[in-house]
This record gives C-alpha cells, sequence and structure tokens, in this order.
C-alpha cells in the first residue's frame, strides 16, 4: 500500500520550490525596480538643473539599469506647434547601429499637427500607445529601411507610447522600446506606468529652475539699472545743490556789504536745507547700497582712539557754541580693532552728531570709549532729551519721526531721519550691536558694541 | 606766506560747470595764478603744453572725460603729473572712491565742501 502523501510529498516540494523560485525572482526585478527608481531620484535630486542634461542621464539610467532596449522622450512646444526630440537612449548591442540614429533623432521635429503620427496621437488622447514600428514615428527624417534596419539590430518588437503632463498639461512623450523576451518584462509594466510620472516632474522642476534662474537675472539687471539711476541721480543732484550751496555761502561770507539781518537770517536757513538737503541725496544712496546689499566693508587694522579724537575734535566747535560741557573718556592705550575706519567714523559722527543737536544749552555730553577682551564698547551720554520707551524702537526706523517735541524744545535742526538707521546697519554689518535708553534725569545713553576683530 | 618776491603757484582748473567754476576762480584768483579748461581735450593739451603746480581735474568732462585725460596722461607720460592732479567729483560711490585710492590719486568731493573749505583743502596740497 502506498501512502499517497508520502508520495506526493516530492512534487509538493517542487511546487514550493519553484513557487519559491519565481518569488525570488520576481524580488529581483522589484528591487532591480527599486534601485532604477532610487537612481533616478537622485539624478532629480542632484545640482544638475539643464532641462536637456537631466533628461540625458535619466534616459541612460533606465537604459543601464533595465531591460529596455531604448528610451526616447519628446517634449511639447506649444509656441512652435511641435514635439521636440529631448533625449534618446540605446541599448548599443550590435555594430549596426550607425551612430546616425541620434543625429536623425536629435533633428527630428515632428509637427502636431501629423495626427497619424502614433506620438502625436498618444499626446493627444492623453492615453498610452502601442506601435510596433520604429520606422511608425521616426520615418521621416530617418527612411524606412534605415528605421527597419536599426529596429532589428537592437531587437526591438515593440514600442510603448506614453504621454506624460505637467500640471494637467500634456507635456510630451516617452516611449520604451521592448525587446523580444516578454517574460523580462512581465514585473516592469508598473514602472512603464510610473516612469512619465516621475520624469514629468523632474523635467517640469527643471524648467520650473531655469525660468526662476532666467527672472534672477533679469531681476539682477534690473537692480543693477536701479543702483546706476541712483548712482548718476544723486551725481546729478548733488552738481547744482553744490552749486547752490556755494553760491549762499558767498553771499552770507563775501558780500562786499553788510547784509540786512533778515535777510542774513533767511540766506543761513537756506543755507542749511541746502546741506541737508546735499546729506539726504547721500543717505538715500547709502541706503540703497545697504538694502541692496551693495555697500561693503573696507576693512582694515586701524586705531580706533584716532578716529574717535577726530569727531570729538570736529564736533567740540559745536559744543562750546551751545556752552555745553562735552566730556571725552579715553583711554590712554590705544584700541586697535579691524572694520571698516571710514563707516566707523560716520557712525561716530552720527551718534555723536545727534547728542549734540539734541542737547539743550549749557547741557551734558560725555563720550565714552573702552575696551574689553574681545570687543570694543562706546557710549554717548547726553542731558535733557528724554525720550519715552515706547518710542526708542522707532529711532532706528527710517525716515524715524518721534511723537515727541524735543527738536522744538531745544530748536534743534531737523536731520535727515536716516543717520541712526544708517548707524545700525553699519554697526550690524560689523557683528556688532546697538542699544539705547533713555531717563528723565540722566538723559539718553547710546551703547555700541563691535567685535575688535569683525 | 606769500610775498612779492615768491612767484605765485599755477594752478590749472578743469571744470566744465561754470557756476562752479566762477566761485572756484574767485575763490583762488588772490592766491594762485590760474588757468582753466572746460572739457578734457583742452585740459590734456594744456597740461602737457604748460608747467602748472597743481591740476584741478573734474571727473565728468565733455569731450574727454577727467578719468580719461588723467589715464592718457599716465599713459604717455608716466608718473609725471600723477603727483599734481586733484579729481573733483561728486561722485563717492565705492566704485569710484576706491578706483582714487588704488591709482593713489588726490580726490576732492565738492559737495561736502563750502568755498572756504575748498580753498584750505587746496592750500594743503599745494603746502
Amino acid at each position: 500500500m502506498t501512502d499517497p502523501s508520502v508520495t506526493n510529498k516530492p512534487q509538493e516540494e517542487t511546487l514550493i520550490t519553484q513557487e519559491m523560485y519565481k518569488k525570488n525572482l520576481e524580488l529581483a526585478e522589484r528591487n532591480k525596480i527599486l534601485t532604477l527608481l532610487q537612481k533616478i531620484d537622485e539624478i532629480i535630486l542632484s545640482s544638475v538643473t539643464k532641462v536637456d542634461q537631466i533628461a540625458d542621464q535619466i534616459v541612460q539610467c533606465i537604459i543601464n539599469n533595465s531591460y529596455f532596449k531604448t528610451v526616447f522622450i519628446y517634449l511639447i512646444n506649444e509656441q512652435e506647434g511641435v514635439l521636440k526630440p529631448l533625449a534618446v537612449g540605446l541599448k548599443k548591442t550590435s555594430n549596426l547601429i550607425s551612430d546616425d540614429i541620434f543625429h536623425v533623432y536629435y533633428n527630428g521635429v515632428i509637427s502636431t499637427s501629423q495626427e497619424d503620427n502614433p506620438l502625436i496621437k498618444a499626446t493627444k488622447e492623453g492615453k498610452m500607445v502601442e506601435e510596433k514600428l520604429l520606422s511608425s514615428f521616426i520615418s521621416p527624417p530617418l527612411s524606412k529601411e534605415s528605421a527597419d534596419n536599426t529596429q532589428k539590430a537592437l531587437g526591438i518588437q515593440k514600442f510603448i507610447i506614453h504621454p506624460f503632463f505637467m500640471r494637467n498639461k500634456p507635456a510630451g512623450v516617452i516611449i520604451f522600446g521592448l525587446g523580444e523576451d516578454q517574460a523580462s518584462y512581465q514585473y516592469w509594466n508598473d514602472l512603464i506606468i510610473r516612469l512619465p510620472e516621475v520624469i514629468s516632474i523632474a523635467i517640469d522642476n527643471a524648467l520650473l529652475y531655469q525660468q526662476i534662474e532666467k527672472d534672477n537675472e533679469q531681476l539682477k539687471e534690473l537692480d543693477r539699472l536701479k543702483d546706476e539711476f541712483v548712482s548718476v541721480a544723486s551725481h546729478e543732484l548733488r552738481t547744482p545743490m553744490t552749486a547752490i550751496k556755494s553760491y549762499l555761502w558767498m553771499a552770507l561770507n563775501k558780500s562786499n556789504k553788510t547784509l540786512d539781518p533778515q535777510v542774513k537770517n533767511e540766506i543761513t536757513i537756506a543755507y542749511g536745507s541746502t546741506e541737508r538737503l546735499l546729506k539726504l541725496v547721500q543717505d538715500m544712496l547709502t541706503i540703497s547700497r545697504i538694502e541692496g546689499k551693495r555697500l561693503q566693508l573696507q576693512k582694515e587694522e586701524f586705531n580706533f582712539n584716532e578716529i574717535s579724537q577726530q569727531a570729538y575734535d570736529e564736533l567740540k566747535i559745536s559744543a562750546k557754541e551751545k556752552e555745553i560741557s562735552f566730556i571725552f573718556n579715553i583711554p590712554e592705550k590705544p584700541i586697535f580693532i579691524i572694520g571698516d575706519k571710514e563707516k566707523l567714523r560716520e557712525v561716530l559722527q552720527n551718534i555723536i552728531g545727534n547728542a549734540l543737536k539734541f542737547t539743550p544749552v549749557k547741557g551734558k555730553i560725555s563720550f565714552t570709549i573702552a575696551e574689553d577682551e574681545n570687543y570694543l564698547n562706546f557710549e554717548v551720554v547726553n542731558s535733557g532729551s528724554y525720550i519715552p520707551p515706547e518710542e526708542l524702537p522707532k529711532l532706528f526706523h527710517k525716515f524715524n519721526r518721534l511723537n515727541i517735541e524735543i527738536t522744538n524744545k531745544n530748536n534743534a535742526p531737523v536731520g535727515t531721519g536716516l543717520g541712526l538707521y544708517i548707524t545700525k546697519q553699519i554697526v550690524e554689518m560689523h557683528s556688532g550691536s546697538i542699544d539705547v535708553a533713555s531717563d528723565e534725569n540722566e538723559g539718553t545713553i547710546f551703547h555700541i558694541k563691535i567685535p575688535k576683530n569683525s | 606766506m606769500y610775498n612779492a618776491y615768491m612767484h605765485m603757484q599755477k594752478i590749472l582748473l578743469v571744470e566744465d560747470d561754470q557756476f562752479m567754476k566762477s566761485i572756484y576762480l574767485k575763490m583762488l584768483s588772490s592766491i594762485y595764478e590760474l588757468d582753466s579748461a572746460d572739457d578734457g581735450e583742452t585740459a590734456y593739451k594744456k597740461i602737457t603744453k604748460n608747467s602748472y603746480d597743481l591740476i584741478l581735474l573734474d571727473m565728468f568732462l565733455p569731450k574727454l572725460d577727467g578719468k580719461l585725460v588723467f589715464e592718457k596722461l599716465e599713459k604717455n607720460f608716466p608718473n609725471q603729473y600723477k603727483k599734481k592732479i586733484v579729481f573733483m567729483t561728486n561722485d563717492d560711490s565705492e566704485q569710484t572712491v576706491n578706483y582714487f585710492n588704488s591709482s593713489g590719486i588726490k580726490y576732492l568731493i565738492k559737495s561736502t565742501l563750502n568755498p572756504e573749505e575748498f580753498v584750505n583743502k587746496i592750500k594743503t596740497y599745494l603746502k
């Protein structure tokens, strides 16, 4: 007697082994597909941004990592009403394939009016088309004979033509050339459906990037033109303004007759306004450079005591005129820093100049510079110009207009309203910081801190 | 500072803006012997023909730009005039200032000076 379970056992094992083998094969194929998709991902994420380069890399990658014999990509050019070749890859298994095919491919533009061309059909109908012959879509320009020979040499049995879309609009076609061994492709159908999507994303990204790059170039050019305009305009403005200023000065200082006090006062005001206008033009130019990130610091190592002393010397005359007690605390040891000497000189002039403007007659200003291990510190304290806390941050805004009347109260000249904004930008360009505090009794303190080696 | 036994120092003023030219001439005439030019070509001819102690050269000039006058002089007579030239401009852009600094040439920004300050600056150049 034979036990059926015993006799069936080897048969069952064979079945299981076969099934396992099949599953392993499938797994290997799926792994290949995954590897390919991963490689395509890498190409998409790489720094290559030219559409044709991206397409070419993807096509070569597919050819090297799959059974497909050829891959073609065409892109729709709506303006010209054509399908344009973008990339081609061939599995070069035979020497019979001449390089002519590449030449012909890249020169073979297909008009969208050729409705019998399967590529046009696929894009118009928006669905996959199968085609047996290479000549059906590449002849002309390639002769039918050459097309047939190439197809034979490559061992291609059929072509799958897949349209792809960008933002729901037909964007092109991708053509896969399949060989005779149909079994190899049984797991690759998913890929044929997924690849057009992936490729369309890659191409779309690259096209977008190209557009952005182009826009960016145009913006840069516009920016350059704007800068040039501001530069030329400010120069053109300054020329007549310099003449006005100089003539007013001549009237005030070089007149043969003694001026009528009222006329003298009026000309003095006109002279002051011209100076302010010149400063305004200068400040606007500086701001345009700062905001366009075109202001570059000319850094050098220099003695900060020296420019502080110069700023003090220049401004102490005005302090004396207002009978202001102007104290300068400067250490004996020079403080050397690395920074833009001229820009930092402007900072000193702005901060001390402001203090002078807003300190009442017979008031007090103290100006202190000091250093610690890494930083240069300087502080300007002036009496009698209380600024409420809520107004303080506004000081550093462009055209700051505070809701207080210190200007009128002290009869201070009106500034451009840009000085502190520029000061803050220059300090920050040196990786430093600027703070302000105000107290009704103590007055206002500006404190600036700049790394000695910024 | 100046007396009858001293020769007056000679300045060439190259300025196309007639208003500014008139003021500069007025301010400088009592102290220096002056000559002037309104454009770059005339300036170049005068510089190479005559002898000056100082050449005040506007940057933007008709016919031949101030910068080109300077470059032409440097090309044909290297270092002969460089120390005598003072560029006058209202263009204080970094590009221009860098150009002055890298060529080691003196310059003044017209709009920042009143006529007296202008004269004082000229005096320091001719000390």
